[in-house]
């Protein structure tokens, strides 16, 4: 029947504890070696920053319009993209890119050209990279990076007069805008005298370009709605004028510099964490990172251990508790040491049972003791009246011995000395002296012997006096 | 074979390696003296024996083990063989064996244990040769420890379990036989009626269903007729020894326990009466064990009795006084039912006890006497049992001082015979003798 312990659940670990904590362990110095994942986090107008200088609130509008909006991080995996998904018409929206295009970059640019019907294309730029995009698509429009309109006051903040291809006009200031330098388009804007807009078609590729990307950007569009209303509306003006809900907009996301520093992020955009609390939770899990800390603790520690085992006795005693610690977690993974002892071998015992008085006697020195004298009496007392048929105490006792073969002698003085003896021990005679009793009863134990041995028995041999006095009850030594 | 699940455990020499493993690295990490290597090959001394020890226990697990018995007789050599055969092509360094036996056996051949090397693909022959002593004993286990050359872990097994050995009596072939032509030779045993004795009546002529063999070809010869011998018919007796086994039998010096006096001779009884044809049974009696042949008559009892006094327990454990009387009640009980119907004579081998003993067997062998058999108790005088194998000085001396307990045994056979028990107390010297006398008495006294 089972125990009321066995019902118990037993506790099972599918992994072994110490490989859990050496798991742990290698973790913790890959985590260290490796640092913390690299989050991409962009500076500039990105469409996944969420920043002033970001144009994520561009692209929420034009979700929020009803547009189907993917922001694109490698170009080279568009073409995949497009596959997938139907490619009638497609809106491209490069807004100031931050870094230069390579070839396969381009060429995959120019491939959604040939594999989609209608491609039309949107770049606000201040600087040199978008002029790679129009050189590609055989534009003679250029962006002057080098130079911005300013106001007459010095300003790089001039109004510019806009206009759709929808010959929809609005009139707004700009941010440090470059002019172009337009040859084969139409110019759609002007401010300061300066071209900053340009529409042309190119093999049915409308190509709307812009001199200022911060007309996009969050810092303008989360302005009051009375400041950013013009602007919107310029902007979902553009997109609507070149193209329809129907279609792709593709927005540039691949080309700006991204940092995993939230640090040097808030540093350099002058963040304040309060007000973003994603970057304020990436801020402190970089700090909660051993990276962060651990490399700076280890050196915190080697520092002080450094310093304790400058001196020859504390390294002594440092090596002697690191020997003992090693021992320590060593015997922890071997378990508990044992002696390392001989079978035990089975001890033969020649007797199974036997008796106190028995065990007492072996190996020992025996010294008689009166009380053995008495023993002595009682057995002979017994025997004697069993053989011959008188007691010891009797006065016939030492002719009854003669009779039966014991010298005349012997038998008087093994009687009398018998029982003056006995009468001295029971206290009921003071004689004789007796000086040394072990002596004594010693010599009276051998004459004993004598006369066993005249009757056929022993005290010492194998078949002894039991066998003289085993018939009939064992009578009570007489008292004189 | 059976296997005990046992752990590698580390013995105490592993403090000594670590510690000084790890000592030399980082003896060398602080003071750049070169020994982080020969630190390090002392570290990985460590899982190495390990590894080589569970390795070892793993082909120990798989060993074959071929268990032999020779000799079965009380006093004379048996001797036990254990083969060991690895079937690995791995050697088993260092092997320690140690065969379990009964503390009461007396080694005579081999040695109890030792450590051995049980080569590839080769056996060890562990060969141990005892002095036996009548009963059922446990032999094993056989108990195995397995190291790492350095003895830096080890292994505690079981390679064989224990197994039960049966040691007969030694009949005393001798004094029965003199015992047996004694008895006829002073006539004890005939009657004055012809029968199927074998000492020679009378001659009568042939009759239709007389045996063959009894014809006597001198007559034949003589009168040209057929004559056939007549023999005085012997008187058979229906007996039944009771022996009691429980611990107290067991006082005496080795092979001269009252248990194995009376076993010994209750066995020389059993071949006295095979010879004798007469019926006889045995049953055996300790605290915790009991069992019995019943009457039947001629060798094949014999071989039973001797079968049945070779299955007695040596159980060393302690009982009390009250666990004898309860094995006494159950043994009365089961004696009660094998007797015969005829007159028995139940021959009780017991030694003293207390005094609740005495009544409960007083009372169960009045019953018996009572029912129309004849009981006889024999007590072992257990001061004779023991006064053997001391030295002389200290035989004197014992006697002496067990004279209490002379006196107890004394006193126990006088209180059975007032209540009308023929009692005899024995010595180891004459038991056998005294019992056939008093079977032979028996046998002229129903004649």
């Amino acid at each position: 029947m089972k125990n009321k312990h066995d019902l118990k659940p037993k506790k099972i670990s599918m992994v072994n504890k110490r490989i859990m904590l050496t798991l742990l362990l290698i973790g913790f110095i890959a985590m260290i070696e490796y640092g913390p994942p690299a989050i991409p986090l962009v500076e500039g107008p990105s469409p996944f920053n969420s920043g002033a200088l970001g144009t994520s609130k561009f692209v929420q509008l034009l979700v929020s319009e009803g547009y189907n909006v993917i922001p694109v991080t490698n170009w080279n995996k568009v073409s995949n993209l497009l596959n997938i998904q139907q490619c009638n018409e497609v809106l491209i929206i490069i807004i100031s890119p931050e870094l230069s295009y390579n070839n396969s970059e381009l060429l995959s640019i120019k491939n959604i050209m040939n594999s989609c019907n209608n491609v039309s294309f949107i770049i606000a730029d201040e600087g040199s990279y978008g002029n790679q995009i129009l050189s590609m698509l055989n534009s003679g429009t250029r962006i002057i990076a080098s130079k911005r309109i300013l106001e007459p006051t010095g300003d790089p903040y001039p109004y510019a007069e806009l206009k759709t291809p929808s010959n929809h006009m609005y009139y707004l200031r700009l941010d440090k805008a470059a002019p172009l330098q337009v040859n084969d388009g139409e110019i759609m804007g002007i401010a300061e005298n300066l071209p900053v807009a340009s529409y042309q078609i190119i093999n049915k590729s409308r190509i709307y370009v812009i001199g200022d990307g911060s007309i996009f950007l969050n810092q303008v569009l989360n302005l009051p709605e009375n400041v950013s209303l013009p602007y919107k509306n310029f902007a979902l003006q553009l997109v609507s004028d070149l193209t329809n809900k129907q279609s792709i907009i593709l927005v540039e996301a691949s080309k700006y510099i991204s940092t995993s520093n939230p640090q040097q992020l808030i540093l350099s955009s002058g963040l304040n964490i309060l007000n973003n609390p994603e970057l304020f939770l990436l801020l402190l899990s970089r700090i909660l990172h051993p990276r962060f800390w651990a490399p700076s603790l280890f050196n915190i520690i080697n520092s002080y251990i450094k310093n304790l085992i400058s001196s020859p006795l504390t390294r002594i005693l440092i090596a002697l508790l690191l020997v003992f610690f090693s021992y320590w977690f060593i015997s922890r993974y071997i378990g508990k040491s044992v002696h390392d002892l001989k079978l035990e071998d089975t001890s033969e015992v020649d007797v199974i049972v036997d008796t106190q008085i028995r065990r007492t006697l072996l190996g020992k020195k025996i010294k008689v003791s009166k009380n053995d004298f008495i023993a002595l009496y009682e057995v002979m007392d017994q025997v004697i009246m069993k053989t011959v048929g008188v007691r010891i105490s009797e006065p016939d006792a030492i002719r009854m011995l003669i009779t039966h073969g014991i010298e005349e002698k012997m038998a008087k003085k093994y009687v009398n000395d018998m029982n003056k003896l006995y009468m001295k021990i029971t206290k009921r005679k003071f004689r004789p002296i007796v000086i040394s009793w072990n002596k004594k009863i010693t010599e009276m134990i051998k004459l004993s012997e004598k006369v066993l041995n005249t009757f056929g028995s022993t005290l010492i041999g194998e078949k002894g006096i039991e066998y003289k006095i085993r018939y009939g009850k064992f009578e009570t030594t007489k008292e004189e | 074979m059976i296997y005990e699940d046992s752990r590698v455990k580390p013995t105490r020499r592993i403090f000594a390696i670590t510690i000084l493993g790890f000592f030399l690295i980082i003896s060398d990490i602080f003071w750049r003296n070169n020994l982080m290597y020969l630190g390090i090959f002392f570290i990985f001394l460590i899982p190495l024996s390990k590894n080589y020890v569970e390795t070892a226990r793993n082909i120990i697990k798989r060993i074959k083990i071929n268990v032999e018995a020779l000799g079965n007789i009380e006093g004379k050599e048996i001797t036990i063989i254990h083969r060991i055969h690895n079937t690995y092509n791995m050697p088993v360094f260092p092997l320690e064996l140690s065969l379990k036996y009964p503390s009461y056996f007396k080694l005579i051949k081999g040695s109890p244990g030792g450590i051995f090397l049980l080569l590839p693909k080769g056996y060890i022959n562990y060969k141990v040769s005892f002095l036996g002593r009548i009963g059922e004993h446990e032999i094993g286990p056989l108990r195995a420890v397995i190291r790492d050359p350095l003895g830096l872990f080890r292994v505690e097994t079981v390679l064989n379990n224990k197994f039960t050995i049966r040691i007969y009596p030694k009949s005393e072939n001798v004094r029965v036989a003199r015992l047996v032509v004694q008895a006829r030779t002073v006539g004890l045993s005939r009657t004055q009626s012809k029968g199927t004795g074998i000492e020679f009546y009378d001659v009568k002529e042939f009759q239709e269903g007389d045996e063959l063999r009894r014809v006597y070809w001198n007559a034949v010869a003589k009168y040209n007729k057929l004559y056939v011998k007549e023999f005085e018919r012997e008187i058979t007796l229906n007996i039944m020894l009771v022996l009691d086994a429980s611990r107290i039998m067991f006082i005496g010096n080795w092979g001269q326990t009252p248990l194995e006096q009376g076993a010994r001779t209750f066995s020389s009884i059993a071949k006295y009466a095979s010879i004798r044809d007469d019926k006889i049974g045995l049953l055996w009696f300790s605290e915790k064990h009991l069992n019995i042949s019943p009457m039947k008559r001629g060798r094949v009892e014999l071989t039973n009795i001797i079968k049945i006094l070779s299955s007695i327990r040596w159980d060393m454990l302690t009982f009390n006084d009250y666990d004898r009387i309860n094995a006494l009640n159950k043994a009365a009980r089961e004696l009660v039912k094998n007797l015969s119907r005829d007159k028995n004579i139940i021959i009780f081998f017991t030694a003293p006890g207390n005094k609740d003993y005495v009544d409960t067997l007083i009372k169960h062998l009045l019953a018996l006497k009572n029912r129309g058999n004849d009981v006889y108790v024999i007590i072992p005088l257990t001061v004779a049992y023991e006064a053997t194998t001391i030295a002389e000085w200290q035989t004197i001396i014992y006697r002496l001082r067990s004279l209490d307990k002379l006196k107890s045994d004394l006193a126990f056979a006088s209180t059975l015979r007032s209540k009308g028990i023929p009692t005899i107390a024995v010595g180891p010297r004459d038991i056998t003798q005294k019992v056939i006398n008093l079977l032979e008495i028996m046998r002229s006294s129903m004649g």
